[in-house]
């Protein structure tokens, strides 16, 4: 292998993207912006419920229970009161308001009667996450009024890792895994289709330079670059969202690194495979985005999906470098712990990067 | 005349270009697929240990009322230190803690503490696990209690009765991939012209560009207009299973009015882009907002103000409100009319500022 030729290469990818200033501009705003809306965005708390009231009993009983929902401002946002049940049916519809409450008449009466006093909680299912924590929320306030007298024990609850379940933290670090995978990705899928779109591909294939040293070429610019990326992510990740990191810096970078690697080896892979670039571009896209933010234990555990999604998470690179960072960044584990994911890695790396070497051809089909 | 002419060229270039086919389909059926089938936002099966210090009858007995539709039950562990562990290996979401002489204490009325961990890196099930498992303590140790309480709250969940996540997760990704696909595919197909040097050719013919531009705007809205269809009657009603509750044409329409819209942002991403990495880093950039802004994933009234204000501006938060009514709750386009104007102007505006940009560059 001749590394000047290599050379070559990347420093025609690299001058490639700097000549251009808004190809320089796009190329670094991508994980800025991901990094930005993600890490600031992407809560799936629930707050701030909209919700509405159909009182028909009017009792002293059925208006403290509302005020304790309307008084939690931050849990709850009163929209206002209804007098018939079609008008709150026709509410959820038009998806005003996710939450009904409804007393029916006599529910105090009920109640005082020593009967079981039944009020409806309506919920628009349409997010089923959100209905479920809405549902959680209403059942935690009734029992808490119901149950006057002061229990005889205590449900303590704690978050491991994170005291506050402030989420900020786990979802910038899992966007940080995401951004790595998708850029790096989208940049090299480009890197050999361009050429052959534009035709420049037949100066490599009629110039001395083989096969190996094209695809290295190739590989290592798309790697400098993405290095970038990385320092970027992990910068705002850091200094931005204020992750504070328990473990070693080193093996932060050097596991990054070779994650990188692997989405730079998939996008050439990509590249390789078809000769429209809007292919590799769709290609990559739907074929990084959706698996790594869906099955890398991002949004979800992937100790809760079922067999197919199991199995599915276990051939994303995403899965094992986002089990790494949590180590790295939330519990510092020994190098021993990490060695397993970091190997997983590594194995895509090679794998991915020997297809493309394999499959690339330096001649017409 | 002229403009059939070019769609016809479209169509063809599209169907001739192998590698965007397959990844078009891919990308309406198995993407579709995957997602809905492999990703449950609520809670289910959620694997959990008991660090059970006690070893009482009662303390298994509360262990079982954990119902196995939500939790699913490791086994027993028996200290802080393995406690630490599984957490750690993220094989479990939670630890319930059951404390020395729990049965005793409790027989003879004093004060027990049932202590449950979560493990705080999981982002959407840490939360209901924490409700769900102190929901269940409550009522087991409230015992008698619990049905005597005076009220409780009797929930119905509509349109959806019991949350499944398969419903929410087929749409929402199928709105994500045409999202993808009308912002990328009348982008690419024009700056692949320039990129080729087509276009000089194109200033010196009879057709104008304003021409041009709709035919490849008009084209690449209709393929994914099929391709939608298609995954609405085969990938979404037929192997995902998930029921279509509206009608059919109202939700077509709506998608219509869609691409008319993000058609429009394609062109504007045509006309700033020189080549086809700028078309994909743009459409990226443009992708991402617009995601989160349309409260798929957070609640709009759970962003911050200002996002809130440039929600507004995302038009797939009109396209999703809109196509879910259809497809979810069975409402009519009527019902959703608010929702199609919203896209109607917003594309004319975009549309129109598009083909200007194209025009003047061009």
């Amino acid at each position: 292998m001749k590394w000047k030729r290599v050379v070559g290469i990347v420093k025609k990818e690299v001058k490639e993207l700097l000549r251009e200033p808004i190809s320089l501009l796009t190329f670094l705003l991508v994980p800025i912006s991901m990094m930005v809306v993600f890490g600031y965005g992407l809560k799936l708390e629930v707050k701030k419920v909209p919700f509405a009231v159909l009182d028909l009993d009017n009792s002293k009983l059925s208006r403290e229970i509302e005020d304790k929902f309307a008084s939690n401002r931050e849990y709850f946002d009163l929209k206002g009161y209804l007098t018939s049940y079609d008008k709150a049916e026709k509410l959820l519809e038009k998806g005003k308001v996710s939450l009904i409450i409804v007393f029916p008449p006599n529910f105090e009466k009920r109640v005082e009667r020593g009967e079981k006093g039944e009020f409806q909680a309506l919920i628009d299912g349409t997010f089923p996450y959100r209905a479920e924590v809405i549902k959680s929320y209403v059942e935690a306030i009734s029992a808490r009024e119901a149950l006057k007298v002061k229990p005889n024990f205590k449900v303590e609850q704690r978050y491991w890792f994170n005291e506050s379940l402030n989420q900020d933290y786990l979802v910038a670090v899992g966007t940080m895994a995401v951004v790595l995978l998708i850029s790096p990705a989208v940049f090299s899928a480009l890197l050999i289709v361009k050429e052959k779109e534009s035709g420049s591909i037949y100066n490599a294939y009629s110039s001395p330079i083989t096969k190996g040293e094209f695809i290295t070429g190739k590989f290592l610019s798309g790697a400098l670059l993405s290095t970038v990326v990385f320092f970027i992510a992990y910068f705002m990740t850091v200094f931005l969202f204020g992750v504070s990191q328990k473990g070693s810096t080193l093996l932060l970078t050097l596991g990054s690194l070779i994650y990188t690697f692997v989405a730079v080896s998939f996008g050439l892979l990509i590249s390789n495979f078809f000769s429209s670039q809007a292919a590799a571009f769709i290609g990559t896209t739907v074929l990084t985005v959706v698996p790594s933010i869906l099955y890398s234990g991002y949004l979800t555990p992937v100790s809760s999906m079922g067999t197919s999604g199991r199995i599915t998470a276990h051939l994303i690179p995403t899965f094992y470098y986002l089990r790494f960072l949590k180590s790295i960044f939330f519990k510092g584990d020994p190098l021993s712990l990490i060695v397993k994911d970091l190997g997983a890695l590594t194995l895509f790396w090679v794998v991915l990067f020997l297809a493309t070497l394999k499959t690339f051809k330096k001649r017409e089909e | 005349m002229k403009l059939l002419v070019l769609l016809l060229k479209e169509f063809l270039q599209f169907f001739r270009n192998k590698g965007l086919l397959i990844f078009a389909l891919y990308a309406f059926t198995l993407d579709i697929y995957l997602a809905s089938t492999g990703i449950d936002l609520t809670l289910k099966r959620a694997p959990f240990f008991a660090e059970d210090r006690d070893l009482s009858k009662t303390s298994r007995e509360l262990i079982s009322k954990f119902p196995p539709y939500y939790f699913k039950f490791k086994g027993y562990i028996l200290n802080d230190r393995e406690t630490q562990k599984v957490l750690l290996n993220d094989e479990a979401v939670g630890v319930v803690v059951i404390p020395p002489k729990f049965e005793k204490r409790l027989l003879r009325g004093e004060k027990v503490k049932v202590g449950v961990i979560v493990n705080g890196a999981e982002v959407s099930s840490s939360y209901l696990f924490s409700a769900y498992a102190t929901r269940i303590i409550t009522d087991f140790l409230t015992g008698g209690l619990a049905g005597k309480l005076p009220f409780a709250p009797q929930v119905r969940i509509f349109f959806n009765q019991d949350a499944s996540s398969r419903i929410f997760m087929a749409y929402s990704e199928l709105l994500t991939v045409i999202t993808l696909l009308l912002l990328l595919l009348p982008a690419s197909a024009l700056v692949l012209e320039k990129e080729r040097g087509n276009i000089e050719m194109l200033l010196i013919s009879p057709v104008n560009t304003t021409l041009f531009t709709v035919a490849k705007s008009v084209s690449m809205g209709a393929l994914v207009l099929i391709l939608t269809a298609l995954a609405l009657k085969i990938t979404i009603e037929k192997v995902v299973g998930v029921p279509f509750k509206g009608e059919f044409l109202d939700f077509l329409t709506l998608t219509a009015a869609y691409a008319f819209t993000t058609t429009g942002l394609s062109l504007f991403i045509a006309s700033v882009s020189e080549n086809m990495l700028q078309v994909s880093q743009l459409t990226i950039l443009i992708l991402i907002p617009i995601l989160y802004l349309s409260g798929n994933w957070t609640p709009i009234e759970a962003m911050p103000k200002a996002f809130q204000l440039l929600s507004n501006l995302s038009p797939l938060k009109y396209y999703i409100e809109g196509a879910l009514s259809i497809a979810i709750k069975g409402m009519s386009l009527s019902q959703v009319k608010g929702d199609f104007f919203k896209l109607l102007i917003l594309g004319g505006i975009l549309f129109g500022s598009g083909t200007y940009l194209i025009r003047r560059r061009g």
